[in-house]
């Protein structure tokens, strides 16, 4: 397709845009500048505006075949869900130093005081804003703070049972050390029984074997 | 900040996909469904003409990337696998209903009531509604109506908003042919829709020559 391009105000012939073109700047695929590009031919060129345009009535008439549209549940839990997000942030943050900067009882005290930090920040938001919306976020609020004292109870429970569980673990291998050091020096003390009475055998061997 | 958060607490199709594949994780599965499944149906909705099929299709399409989850490598995108595993069977569904000589327009409504039940029931007044399902059914007549490796293009881009160089990874062809049969769908489109009028046949011998042998 050559025409003369009456937008370049020269005489010289243009290459039109090929249909690959036309499908990027029809879908919305195309860099800015080359959009603009291909606005300014459109503009000068009535063969390329007419197939266009054809394109563009096919792509409005595919819109009339509409599916069930999909269904939103989320927006009645959103409150609830955005501060149970924030609670998390705040408890991985607190986890995350308490985890950098001390053992198992700092990590939950960590815990703690983030559970306390979002107490406080709930109280003030709920003396604030007496709305219902707001009084279910804070009522969802309450319930991710009794979760987290629970984990963090939980937490510290798991952690002496682990405790226990390794005091344990270390007071067997402790006598089985024990045990294995005790047969060692059993083989040892045999060994060396064996040792001798081989020499002793050897020699005997010796001294009745040579030709009187 | 809602989307920062969601980004942050959202495991990629990726990440859940790696943990179907190396620990069987249902639950990791389950998400990938919850994800994918509407767009999937949707998928076999436009490329069959018939939602009672596409909803099996969907399903069959989950079962065999499930079954397929030890062949599944993390080098492209977990989405690019499943478009391309629903194309499959929406070609061989097409194949089979060809073989039997259905029509897959025929196969609309088989509620008895003699309204496509894509159309929402809420809105418009009831002569708009009838217009409406009537242009509905003439759109879908004629997308039916296109050589497969067109409508499937047209469906990927128009319906389900995939970018060209998308579809041609999903079909394994170079982006610059997906864009040239869009333009070819696009044309044979309008050509459609201007005789379509009034002629909602689906007999095969019926269709316009040239199509049919595209």
């Amino acid at each position: 397709m050559q025409s003369q391009d009456s937008n370049t105000g020269t005489a010289g012939t243009v290459k039109h845009p090929n249909s690959t073109e036309w499908m990027s700047f029809l879908y919305g695929e195309c860099a800015p500048e080359r959009r603009r590009e291909l606005d300014a031919h459109l503009a000068a060129c009535p063969a390329c505006a007419g197939q266009v345009q054809t394109w563009r009535s096919s792509m409005n008439t595919l819109e009339e075949w509409p599916l069930p549209a999909r269904r939103h549940a989320r927006s009645q839990w959103a409150p609830a869900l955005k501060w149970a997000a924030a609670a998390a942030i705040v408890l991985a943050i607190g986890f995350g130093i308490g985890r950098q900067s001390s053992n198992a009882r700092g990590e939950v005290d960590a815990l703690k005081s983030s559970v306390t930090e979002l107490t406080a920040i709930v109280e003030r938001e709920h003396n604030l804003n007496l709305s219902n919306g707001v009084a279910m976020a804070a009522s969802a609020n309450i319930q991710t703070l009794r979760v987290l004292g629970e984990y963090a109870r939980l937490q510290q429970e798991q952690r002496a049972t682990d405790q226990e569980v390794i005091k344990t673990a270390l007071r067997s291998f402790d006598l089985r050390l024990g045990r294995v050091r005790s047969d060692l020096q059993t083989v040892a003390v045999n060994t060396e029984a064996g040792f001798e009475q081989t020499h002793e055998n050897l020699a005997q061997l010796v001294s009745t074997s040579i030709p009187e | 900040m809602p989307n920062l958060i969601t980004a942050l607490f959202t495991a990629s199709d990726e990440q859940l996909m790696w943990r179907v594949k190396l620990q069987d994780d249902a639950e990791a599965f389950a998400s990938l469904m919850r994800r994918w499944q509407k767009p999937i149906e949707n998928l076999c909705i436009r490329m069959t003409g018939d939602m009672h099929r596409a909803e099996d299709l969907a399903q069959t399409a989950f079962a065999r990337i499930f079954a397929k989850r030890a062949d599944w490598q993390p080098t492209g995108k977990f989405s690019t696998f499943l478009w391309r595993v629903a194309l499959n069977l929406c070609h061989d569904e097409l194949r089979r209903a060809k073989r039997r000589g259905e029509c897959s327009l025929d196969a609309l409504d088989e509620e008895g009531d003699g309204q496509p039940d894509f159309i929402a029931s809420e809105g418009p007044a009831p002569d708009e509604q009838a217009d409406n399902r009537e242009r509905a059914e003439l759109v879908r007549n004629a997308l039916l109506k296109l050589a497969t490796h067109y409508r499937e293009v047209v469906v990927l881009r128009h319906y389900e908003g995939l970018k060209f160089h998308e579809i041609g990874e999903v079909l394994a062809i170079p982006e610059g042919t997906v864009k040239s049969r869009m333009a070819e769908a696009l044309t044979q489109l309008n050509r459609l829709l201007k005789h379509l009028n009034g002629d909602t046949s689906c007999n095969p011998k019926t269709q316009t020559p040239e199509l049919l042998a595209l």
